[in-house]
Order: C-alpha cells, then structure tokens, then sequence
C-alpha cells in the first residue's frame, strides 16, 4: 500500500543530515559570536602550527600505545580472572573493580605524583601512558570475557578430545573466532584514550590539550584555543567511530558467513 | 574390538547410571539404545573419557580410562557428535590440518596430505576449502568424521551422529559410516535409526533408566526378552 508521502519524507537524507548539522553549526556560532573578542582569530593559533603537530602526535602515540598495553593487560586479567588459583583470581578481580570505580583523572594523578614518585620514576609520558593502559584494562577484561563466552562450549570439548594445549587453544581456535568480534570495542577504548589522554595536562605531557593552554598563554586567543582543541579531538573521533560503523557492518556480513 | 564395563555408577544431581556392567568381545559396531533421558549420551562421554565415573571401572580394548590416562586413552579414538561441531573460523581442510600440524606436530606437507585424503575419501573433494557455514550439514558432518579418522583411530565413538540432519543427508552419512566399517574400524555408537541400527551394529546394548536392560547380536531387536525392550521397540516403529 502506498502512502502519501509527508513533507519531511520528501526530503532526501543527505539534505535533511545537512540541515541537522546546520542547526549545530548555528548554536556554535552563536555562542561564538556572544562571547569571542572582537579580534577573534583561528589562526593566531596556528602561529604554532609546529607545537600543535608535536602535540597532535603525541596525543596519537601515547593513546595507541594505552590501546595496545591495555589490550594486552586485559587479556591477562581476563585469564587470571580464569584462573583456578584463587590469589590470582582475587588479585585480578581487585584490579578490575578498583581501577573502574577510579576516576581517570584520580588515577593519572596517583600514577606520576605517588607511584613514580616512589620508584624515582618521573618520565610523564610513560606514566600517562601506564595510567591509561590500567584504566583500559579493566575493559577490555570484560570485553574478552564476553568475546570468549560466546564460543560453543562443544569447541572446547573437541579441543580437549584432541589435546590441544592451552596456549594452542587460544592461539589457533579461540583468538581468531573473537579477533573481528573485538574490533569494536578496540576501536571504543581507542577513541576513549584519545579523549582521556587529554588529562594528562596536568602531569605536563605535551599533547593536544596542554599544547593550546600553552598557545593560549602566550597568544591570550582563549576561545579560538578551545575551539580548535574540541574541533581537533572531533576531527580523530568521528572518522574512528565511522570506521567503527563500517567495522561492524562488515562483521555482520562475516557472521552471516561463518 | 574389546569392551568391559565394570559396576560404573555416574550421578549429578540424580543417579544417571547405576551400577552397569557388561563385558564383550569380538564385535565391531556397537550400538546403544534407549528412550531419551535414558542416559546413552552419558554412557558414551565415560567411555570417551570426557568425564569419569564416581564407581567403577570403564576398559577398551586393552585401554583403562582413567584421569591420569585420559590423553594416551583419548589418542586412540575419534569422536564424532550430533552436531558436527567443527571450528567455524576455519575451512574443513584446516580443520583437520591444525590439529595435525599444530598439535600433533606433524609437518604442513604431511597434515595436508592426510587432510586431502580424508576429504576425499568422504567425498568432500570441491567442498575442502570452505568454511563450515558453507557446506550443508550433511558434508559438514562427514568433514567431522573426516576430522575424527585424521589421528588413526581404530575406535569411532558416535553419539547421534545424524540427528541434525534430514533423511537424505542422514543415508549419506551413514552410507560413508558403513564404508569406514568394511575398511576395518569399529564403532561405539548411540543412535535413533533403528534401521541403521539392525543393518549395521553387530551388538545392542538397550538401556533403560540407567541400567543396561538388555543385550545381545542384532536380532534381539526382531526377538526382545525383556518387555522393556518389547515396548521401546513397539514405541519406536510408529515414529
Ligand atoms: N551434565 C549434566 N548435569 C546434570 N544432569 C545431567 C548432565 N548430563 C546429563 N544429565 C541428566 O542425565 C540423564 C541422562 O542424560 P543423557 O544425556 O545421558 O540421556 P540420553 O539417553 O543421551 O538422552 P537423549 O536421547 O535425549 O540424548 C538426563 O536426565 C539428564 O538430564
Ligand atoms: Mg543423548
């Protein structure tokens, strides 16, 4: 049966994406216009185009890195969390329940001011980085526990059968199945890192943010720092959560499939 | 093949076996069954080694299972279940060639061979580079008996091998199972066919509630003395 379209169906889709963005666009420069100084100017701060990009890599760098160690960290919670000696079960489960009940920025703080402190260790970034991979950890512990979970428990049955070691269970049958699965919440903790990178300002680290408070001190262009710095953590985050889409969509397919 | 069973009790919340004994020698398809529930599946997970009674004793051929033999036990038999429970990331041949290669440390040259063979010997020659999900359940089922003879099992242990599949994929499965028989294995296996059961076991074991309520050769199912068997036998032939 066919209905009479109304007027907003008429519209195709890109138009009436557009007009949404628009009505953003609309809200922001009117704040802008409110509030900016009448000098109000971008590129005064790319007159330090050069600590923007130093910046800019950083933030890359040390949140891929948190990605990478925190995958890893989480891999092996997940298997202590497995394990059938109930110290490391016990340590594994402290772990994960004190770290995410830990506000990031608590955690950046007692990381560089109280355990580098202790161990005569003061290099920031690496610390940033070790706070951000704890922090991840955690979850993607419990991205692996339910990855792993879903895969027929007849599998391992036949994996015993056959006298698959552990290792090898995990290397040939279980990592692969999971591989395209975690994906996504890859991606997730890739783009939370790249945002919650940005507290690690307070311990100095030159990344995207403490590069503008820098800028802003020396050129006073405060709104234009703030809005170069929200438009540059956007310009990373929504081509990630794209691909992320696009991720996952191919999964589907893959599923399908297999 | 040899098969002796000692006063094996097996309990969960429940006795599901109790107190079954039975000792044969000379034949080489056994089959076992009974009403479901009846406790066939758990019967042949003992005899697999996949888990242990609480009483008793389980030997196969000159082979004890117990915890502390369960990998030298294992190794001599193949396993092939209701579903055919392959590894979904990986095509039939790789199926059959990671447990070859990674964990029996054969050389790829060798694994794939082996692998090659065995598909082709059941018939699945255009089908060896697909996934699971790709194949009908029927080649996805010979692909696991395929899997199940790759380690030279002289044993095939089968617990309703054709249970997923609908009647034509069932008779070629049963077909290249019948075939496997002619080449000289032997088979321990629990089944709803009664057909396949009478033209191709040897020996029947009937269980009833968790007790072993009769057995004989084959023609007790045409001749049963128990009225158990007599009214499973009757029960079944309306299906
Ligand atoms: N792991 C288990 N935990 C608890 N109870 C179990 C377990 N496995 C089987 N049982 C119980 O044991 C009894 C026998 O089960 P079993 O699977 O051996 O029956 P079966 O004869 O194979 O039945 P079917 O023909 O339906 O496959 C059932 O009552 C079942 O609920
Ligand atoms: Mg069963």
């Amino acid at each position: 049966m066919k209905t009479k379209k109304t007027f907003t169906q008429s519209i195709n889709k890109p138009i009436q994406f557009f007009m949404a963005v628009l009505v953003y666009i609309a809200f922001i420069a009117f704040v802008i216009l409110r509030v900016a100084p009448n000098n109000f100017s971008i590129s005064r701060i790319f007159e330090y185009s050069g600590l923007l990009k130093e910046a800019f890599k950083n933030t890359m760098i040390i949140s891929l890195f948190a990605v990478l160690f925190g995958t890893v960290l989480g891999f092996v919670l997940y298997l202590l969390r497995e394990s059938r000696i109930y110290f490391l079960k016990s340590a594994a489960n402290i772990f994960i329940e004190v770290m995410m009940g830990t506000p990031l920025l608590v955690l950046v703080f007692i990381t560089s001011f109280f355990i580098g402190e202790a161990f005569n260790y003061s290099e920031d970034y690496v610390l940033g980085i070790i706070a951000l991979t704890a922090y991840i950890g955690p979850y993607m512990a419990n991205m692996f526990k339910g990855a792993i979970e879903s895969i027929d428990p007849q599998q391992y049955i036949v994996m015993d059968l056959y006298g698959f070691t552990g290792f090898q269970k995990y290397r040939y049958i279980i990592l692969p199945q999971i591989a395209i699965r975690m994906m996504p919440p890859l991606m997730n903790n890739l783009s939370y890192a790249i945002k919650g990178s940005s507290l690690l300002y307070v311990t100095a680290v030159t990344e995207i943010f403490y590069a503008i408070k820098i800028i802003q001190s020396k050129t006073y262009a405060y709104s234009e720092g703030y809005l170069v710095l929200w438009l540059a953590y956007l310009a990373i985050t929504i081509p990630l959560t794209l691909l992320n889409k696009y991720i996952e969509s191919r999964q589907k397919e893959y599923e399908d499939i297999d | 093949m040899k098969i002796s069973i000692k006063n094996v009790t097996k309990y969960y919340d429940k006795k599901v076996l109790d107190d079954i004994s039975i000792d044969i020698d000379g034949y080489s398809a056994v089959a076992i069954i009974g009403l479901s529930g009846c406790g066939k599946s758990t019967l042949l997970r003992l005899i697999s080694g996949i888990e242990f009674p609480q009483g008793g004793e389980i030997h196969i051929n000159d082979w004890k299972s117990t915890k502390e033999t369960k990998r030298e036990y294992q190794n001599q038999l193949g396993f092939v279940f209701q579903k055919h429970n392959l590894f979904p990331h990986l095509t039939l041949k790789q199926n059959i060639t990671v447990i070859l290669e990674k964990v029996k440390g054969q050389s790829k040259e060798e694994a794939e061979a082996r692998a090659e063979e065995l598909l082709n010997m059941l018939h699945l020659h255009d089908e060896m580079d697909k996934k699971p999900a790709k194949v009908s359940g029927g080649q996805a089922q010979r692909a696991s008996i395929a899997r199940a003879l790759s380690t030279k099992p002289s044993l095939l242990i089968m617990d309703e091998p054709t249970a997923s599949l609908d009647p034509i994929l069932t008779h070629e499965v049963l077909m290249e199972i019948k075939h496997l028989k002619s080449m000289g294995k032997d088979f321990i296996f629990v089944t709803h066919e009664l057909n396949f059961v009478k033209n191709f076991a040897d020996y029947v074991i009937f269980i009833d509630e968790g007790k072993i309520a009769e057995h004989g050769e084959t023609n007790i199912l045409n001749n049963p003395s128990t009225d158990k068997l007599k009214a499973f036998m009757k029960n079944v032939s309306y299906d």
